[in-house]
């Protein structure tokens, strides 16, 4: 792995709100700085609320278009600076910089277009290799589906939940993205498909050589996939390293406090650990003075 | 439906009827609810359109009770006939020399009085039909389900054109028929809102806490039900004036009652001379229903707040 | 196939329902309507003796009711919707003769308006200008407010008294058959615009629905531009709903018509009935009546096809058994 020049992701100060009424906002994201190298896998984890999903979208260029979406800091690929950039910048950079596999198969699908048609969709005109046609039934099967060209000339809402989950990541990959987001890509799943889809993500990765971005609640998912991973908490970053030692020796409590409740849960049962609103607030202070 | 999806159901919408949930995007990381909630009294106060209109509307109802009293004579006839509007006529006169500001005025009652009096109607029988359909559901809700789509079915404005033309004649059978025929509408949407509020935790719980069924309905399911049926039992105030106003035109309706809608039908003849007697009470009817839809428009937002376009 | 045959043989069979209940309540209604059964039948047309005679023979109205009933549904079954009370013709010659010119009528302004409201309900949903979607909203919300025969009579007084560019009244010039193009275009500008009304806030609001489902996200996440976001993903998806508010269109159209011919004297089925209903023309007013729900419940199954074919989840119905992988 190289680790010279500029990172494929460099992530700064990035500050997000989100309206919420009419003439109300929330900082959805506070102060994030994160970077991803070529071929490198990382994870965000926290729990819901924490920021982690907001930041996936601005990383992807899905924050809501509505001009009362305020995006601060900064988001470079390869040094080119995206906060801020036209429209058409942005869709060049989601044609085929960035890809994302989104949490809920059931609703991210077209339920009025043929699957074929919509993987074909996501190949950008110059990386056409065998065809159309050839070309969708490869990114198919390399989503781990099999059958796929009587698949491809079938309708979303005709599939079960892991197969639509694959079509999500044949389309996010069918572009060859440097970078794929997958959010809580298998959340939405029963245990037993979490783990195959989980796999098959893995593996397309390696195989395409592409930069993988995980998001999820599950520290357990996180752990199992990436090389480096970031904990949020209230729109912070409240911790990052590399995963195994973020893991094993967690500093700040509220990544002890995440790792307890894993274990209590999977051993003990007995008791959840959650964080009193108390803390909350004075974290975030505390957070918001190292910023600035 | 999966857990995630009913997940999202309850955090768009607090028990206590409002969603404060930004839709779509944001969901998944519902942030931290905003610190400062706008009543909804605010969010209606704040549109300069929404007040301005319910001024207007406040000031035809007003107008139409007390205008009679000051606006003269409707049938006094000693005026010369076919006027256009001046400083003594403001409105003008008629073929029969009446003043017809006077009639104007006149007609606003009872096109007024049909217009709450069938809103009235259709919001009784449609939350007792929803309410008992979505709350208790199973076989009163299968029965009550069938029986609004039949009268959803019906084409309802032809039937009642014939039912008003053959029965007609009295303001109360116009209100009945047009009742019957628009009570659908708030029923379908009380019913869903009962079934939904029947699912939450806190009904369910006041429901294994052993308090009889008809006293969670009156005191959990009814009030928070309100906000969508007050909507669209507003929007059919302006509905019921507009089909009233077209039976009237066409001659349908009590005779010694004029409406809008009658004056109209007079006016008609008239058209190439006398532009007034048509343009007044048209304009009145005008008026008024827009008004009542975009109060209705008004209170949906105010109501019902959601985050608006985001995507 | 078998699922498809089942669905529209439900279908079939709750609309032949729904037209029984229909005769079935216009039959009830002239029997409680007050006076005696044969004048509300005969109306305040002058009668002779020999007429009334006649009828109590032709409606058995010396048998009893439920005879009556039958007699009176067989008929109307079999196409015999009576005899004009006023003019002694029959009632369904009648409505033959005046059913095209309601018919042009509304399929024109229905085609007009549904091509429209699909281009303005889309521009309004996805504008970034505020006052462009403002200006389409509101001056949906406007003519939705107005009175649509009100309307009529403000476009005569325009455009036939104080501009004197289209005629008034009628569907041609003093007897001339047929119809001449200047006489339908007041008509159909007011049907239409009624109707523009009401699908332009209904294309708003399904456009802005269908904007903010999920998968437009996976296809803004595959860089397409905002325009293919729209066309490939938005507007099929925001169509759908469309077609059943054009097929709900129908029944208004139709209602509406009485208003529209009486404003415009276009001699539709529109105009036979408010004329009928004046004269107390019953059977007329009920013949009328009769297949104007016919053509409803037509437009309903119609509808019922087009979406059957247009929507993929359920077009299942037509190829496989509505099957849904597991």
């Amino acid at each position: 792995m190289t680790t010279t020049g500029t990172p494929l992701l460099q992530v700064e100060n990035l500050r997000v709100h989100l309206p919420t009424g009419s003439r109300t906002e929330v900082e959805a994201v506070s102060s994030v700085s994160l970077a991803v190298r070529r071929g490198e896998r990382v994870g965000i984890v926290g729990e819901s609320g924490s920021g982690k999903t907001v930041t996936g979208r601005a990383i992807a260029g899905l924050l809501p278009t509505s001009p009362r979406v305020r995006v601060q800091g900064s988001i470079r690929f390869d040094g080119r600076e995206m906060v801020g950039a036209p429209p058409k910048a942005w869709d060049q950079v989601r044609s085929r910089t960035v890809g994302m596999v989104f949490q809920d198969p059931l609703t991210y699908l077209n339920p009025v277009m043929k699957i074929g048609r919509q993987v074909h969709e996501a190949i950008p005109p110059g990386r056409q290799r065998s065809g159309e046609n050839g070309d969708v039934l490869h990114f198919l099967s390399l989503a781990g589906l099999e059958n796929v060209r009587e698949l491809a000339q079938r309708f979303p809402h005709e599939l079960s939940g892991g197969m639509r989950q694959r079509v999500l990541i044949a389309i996010a990959i069918a572009k060859m993205p440097d970078l794929l987001v997958a959010d809580e890509p298998t959340t939405a799943l029963d245990a037993t498909v979490q783990q195959r889809v989980l796999t098959t993500l893995d593996e397309t990765v390696a195989e395409l050589d592409t930069s993988l971005i995980l998001i999820s609640h599950d520290i357990a998912v996180v752990a199992g996939m990436t090389d480096r991973i970031y904990v949020m908490y209230a729109g912070h970053v409240v911790e990052s390293g590399r995963t195994r030692e973020v893991l094993e020796k967690p500093e700040h409590p509220y990544t002890q406090a995440l790792l307890r409740s894993v274990r209590s849960l999977t051993e003990d049962g007995v008791e959840l650990y959650s964080i009193p609103e108390s803390l909350r607030a004075s974290w975030a202070r505390k957070e918001e003075a190292r910023a600035s | 439906m999966t857990l995630d999806s009913s997940e999202k159901l309850g955090a768009a919408r607090t028990p206590d009827g409002d969603g404060t949930g930004p839709g779509g995007a944001a969901d998944a990381a519902a942030p931290p609810p905003a610190p400062r909630r706008e009543t909804a009294a605010g969010i209606f106060f704040r549109k300069p359109l929404a007040v301005f209109f319910l001024a207007v509307l406040a000031g035809m109802v007003l107008i139409a009770l007390l205008g009679p009293v000051f606006g003269g004579d409707p049938v006094a006839t000693g005026n010369p006939s076919m006027q256009p509007p001046s400083s003594e006529h403001l409105l003008g006169t008629d073929h029969l020399g009446r003043d017809y500001l006077a009639r104007v005025l006149h007609g606003g009652r009872t096109s007024l009085f049909v217009g709450f009096s069938v809103a009235a109607l259709c919001m009784t029988l449609g939350v007792v039909i929803g309410s008992l359909a979505g709350f208790y559901g199973g076989i009163i809700d299968i029965v009550l389900v069938k029986i609004i789509e039949f009268f959803q079915a019906i084409p309802g404005l032809v039937l009642a054109l014939v039912a008003a033309a053959i029965l007609g004649a009295n303001v109360m059978v116009i209100i009945a028929i047009l009742a019957l025929t628009m009570w659908t509408g708030v029923a379908r949407i009380m019913r869903a809102e009962a079934a939904r509020i029947a699912q939450l935790g806190y009904v369910e719980s006041s429901r294994s806490a052993g308090f009889p069924r008809w006293r969670i309905l009156a005191s959990d399911v009814l009030p928070n039900a309100m906000p969508p049926v007050i909507v669209t039992t507003t929007m059919t105030v302006g509905t019921a004036i507009l089909v009233e106003s077209g039976l009237a035109y066409l001659g349908i309706g009590d005779a010694n009652r004029p409406t809008w809608g009658s004056l109209l039908n007079d006016a008609q003849p008239y058209l190439n001379s006398a532009w007034w007697l048509a343009l007044f009470p048209g304009l009145c009817i005008f008026l008024v229903v827009l008004s009542v839809n975009l109060l209705g428009d008004a209170l949906n937002d105010a109501l019902n707040p959601t985050i608006g376009r985001v995507k | 196939m078998r699922p498809a045959l089942i669905h529209y043989g439900r279908l079939l069979a709750s609309s032949a329902l729904l037209l029984l209940v229909v005769i079935t309540v216009l039959f009830l209604l002239l029997e409680i309507a007050p006076g005696d059964p044969l004048q509300a039948m005969l109306g305040d047309a002058p009668a002779s003796e020999e007429f009334r005679d006649q009828m109590v023979a032709t409606f058995g109205l010396d048998q009893p009711m439920w005879q009556r009933y039958l007699t009176y549904v067989g008929n109307v079954l079999t196409g015999d919707l009576g005899e004009s009370i006023v003019s002694r013709r029959s009632v369904t010659e009648l409505i033959m003769i005046r059913a095209p010119y309601t018919l042009i009528i509304a399929v024109i302004a229905l085609i007009i308006s549904t091509i429209v409201c699909l281009v303005l309900g889309a521009i309004a949903a996805r504008t970034r200008r505020p006052w462009l979607d403002g200006l389409i909203s509101g001056g949906s919300l406007t003519f939705f407010s107005i009175p649509n025969f009100w309307l009529g009579l403000m476009l005569i007084w325009l455009f036939a008294v104080v501009l004197d560019w289209l005629p008034a009244s009628g569907a041609n010039a003093h007897g001339e058959p047929g119809i001449a193009w200047q006489y339908m275009i007041l008509p159909i500008v007011a049907t239409a615009t009624s109707q523009l009304a009401l699908k332009t806030r209904v294309m708003r609001s399904s456009t802005i629905e269908a904007l903010g489902q999920d998968y437009i996200d996976t296809a803004r996440s595959k860089g397409l531009s905002s325009d293919r976001v729209l066309y490939r993903h938005g507007l099929p998806n925001a169509l759908l709903p469309m077609i059943t508010i054009v097929g709900l269109s129908v029944g208004n159209l139709l209602a509406g018509s009485t208003l529209i011919e009486r404003v415009f004297g276009w001699p539709g089925m529109g105009l036979l009935m408010v004329d009928a209903i004046n004269e107390k023309d019953n059977m007329v007013v009920l013949g009328v009546t009769i297949v104007m729900t016919v053509m409803i419940l037509i437009a309903n199954i119609l509808t019922d096809i087009v979406y059957g074919l247009v929507d993929p989840r359920l077009r299942a119905r037509f190829t496989r058994s509505g099957r849904s992988a597991a």
